[in-house]
């Protein structure tokens, strides 16, 4: 009995925190449209959210098509299609594993950076301390932090996505001795715009995604510093699920469209 | 004549769940004039302070700052009139990425006319605490009677009618508290500014109050000048003098 009613009032908690944050969302798009808009501090966002992730990102990207590459190649052996490994992994990447991994890699660098950063300003009063002084905290600090992370996410997925090819390019180039030109050829003749367009499209939802989640946990951080780590954490969290709810939804919209 | 108050409360409730913190507190604080509340903690003076300049909202009661009832005022009103307000934190709430200058340029960006002069206006604002030296370290390079002080001067560069303290010498050394007190002072008689301070600090009251107010158990419980108060033969006013 106390089991069941618990578990009633964890999913009544989740509706309530999922109404929470679709206000916040609208606040957002209500806030962003308004005079005056903060320029400098969405530049500062904007390199904070591609300087923190860069090597990250880098790093990640190129593992991807390193591994991708060596994992795939003994089964492509076997079949005597070794020549399709450029177009499958390229393909692969751009739609779905680069996009999806780096998304989540800046999830829990960027979203939980934000989430503890908003919460260590809420417990600290600096929240408060800018509303008082007469700014719109929730201007300043949130509008530009999504702002950031939805126009930043797209250009590191593009950068991971093309890291990634080299470090699958390095891997056929030592085992297969095909040459960088060639891969890319490959490459290139087998992507086509169905493959990019929808994948770019669905970056700009996970950066919003990224930017929202990490900003609502750490603006609403409660509990002092408990509650920030607390913010912290479940920004990466629900921002995870976030994601692949996303890429779900993406892909069966591309399919309508794009008949991938 | 009847002298206006600039800030004035009256019956101000708020509860959190079945917890009453304010309970009908009233109260009036006059031009020029350093009001003091003290309370025991948790007896709500945060929460108060909160209420008045809008960070939260009272179940009921009446709020009104220069003759303008806040209930009824929309956000650009409302954020103009807490320019007129300067604010000092008890944690002092220094922007953590930003510098000093950066700090005390932030409330600036709401007056363009005073914008212009940032520079000498942050350069003045700093002279006043003692800490021009400061002017391009980081919130995390000071010690706590200097993040104090900067704050101070933060919440004095829009050269504010009232200003309100909360908790001004918590934390801090008797001797640092006493140079706080001290500025506190200078503030009142070169700018002529009215204050709200926030405090369960005796020596802090008997030095800077004109007037004050014991707030218990969420109501005005006393008011008077400090040797009024310290005089009183009530044994619940008589704790805070022991």
């Amino acid at each position: 009995m106390i089991n069941s009613f618990s578990i009633l009032i964890k999913i009544k908690n989740f509706f309530i925190e999922i109404g929470e944050l679709t206000y916040f969302a609208h606040r957002f798009f209500k806030e962003a449209l308004k005079r005056p808009f903060e320029f400098k501090e969405l530049l500062r966002q904007c390199y904070n959210v591609g300087n923190r992730s860069l090597v990250l990102v880098s790093v990640t990207g190129f593992i991807i098509g390193l591994v991708f590459t060596l994992q795939s190649r003994p089964t492509l052996m076997e079949f005597g299609a070794e020549s399709w490994i450029p177009s499958m992994v390229s393909i692969s990447i751009v739609r779905e594993i680069g996009p999806v991994i780096i998304a989540l890699i800046c999830a829990g660098r960027v979203s939980s950076g934000i989430g503890a950063e908003l919460g260590s300003m809420r417990v600290t009063e600096q929240i408060d301390a800018m509303e008082v002084s007469g700014t719109n905290p929730f201007k300043y600090l949130v509008v530009t932090r999504i702002m950031a992370t939805t126009l930043m996410l797209p250009l590191l997925i593009i950068y991971g996505d093309v890291i990634a090819l080299y470090g699958s390019a390095l891997i056929e180039n030592l085992k297969g001795e095909v040459s960088f030109q060639l891969y890319f050829n490959k490459v290139f003749n087998a992507l086509e715009y169905t493959d990019i367009i929808p994948a770019t499209i669905k970056t700009f939802f996970f950066g919003f995604a990224i930017g929202l989640v990490g900003t609502f946990k750490g603006y609403n951080c409660k509990n002092g510093t408990v509650g920030v780590g607390e913010a912290s954490n479940s920004a990466v969290v629900y921002t995870s699920m976030l994601l692949f709810i996303i890429d779900f939804i993406a892909v069966f919209v591309s399919d309508i469209f794009f008949e991938i | 004549m009847k002298k206006e108050p600039i800030i004035k409360i009256e019956n101000l409730k708020k509860s959190f769940g079945k917890n009453e913190v304010l309970n009908g507190f009233s109260m009036e604080l006059y031009k020029g004039e350093h009001l003091v509340i003290m309370g025991k903690s948790g007896s709500g003076k945060s929460v108060m302070i909160k209420c008045l300049v809008g960070l939260m909202q009272p179940d009921s009661g009446v709020i009104e700052i220069m003759g303008k009832d806040i209930a009824y005022l929309n956000q650009i009103d409302l954020d103009d009139l807490r320019t007129e307000i300067g604010f000092l934190f008890q944690g002092s709430a220094l922007y953590d990425s930003m510098t000093v200058r950066e700090n005390l340029e932030f409330p600036l960006r709401k007056k363009p006319e005073k914008f212009k002069l940032k520079d000498r206006l942050v350069q003045e604002a700093l002279e006043n605490v003692g800490l021009l030296e400061a002017i391009d370290l980081m919130p995390v390079e000071l010690s706590g009677g200097m993040k104090r002080r900067v704050a101070l001067a933060r919440a004095l560069i829009l050269q504010p009618k009232i200003i309100i303290y909360d908790e001004p010498t918590t934390g801090l050394d008797p001797i640092t508290a006493k140079e706080i007190i001290e500025l506190m002072r200078n503030i009142q008689q070169k700018y002529g500014t009215s204050a709200l301070i926030i405090t369960h600090d005796v020596d802090c009251a008997r030095v800077i109050s004109n007037r004050m107010i014991l707030l218990i158990d969420g109501i005005d419980y006393a008011k008077g000048t400090f040797k009024e108060l310290e005089a009183s033969k009530d044994y619940k006013i008589k704790e805070f003098f022991k």
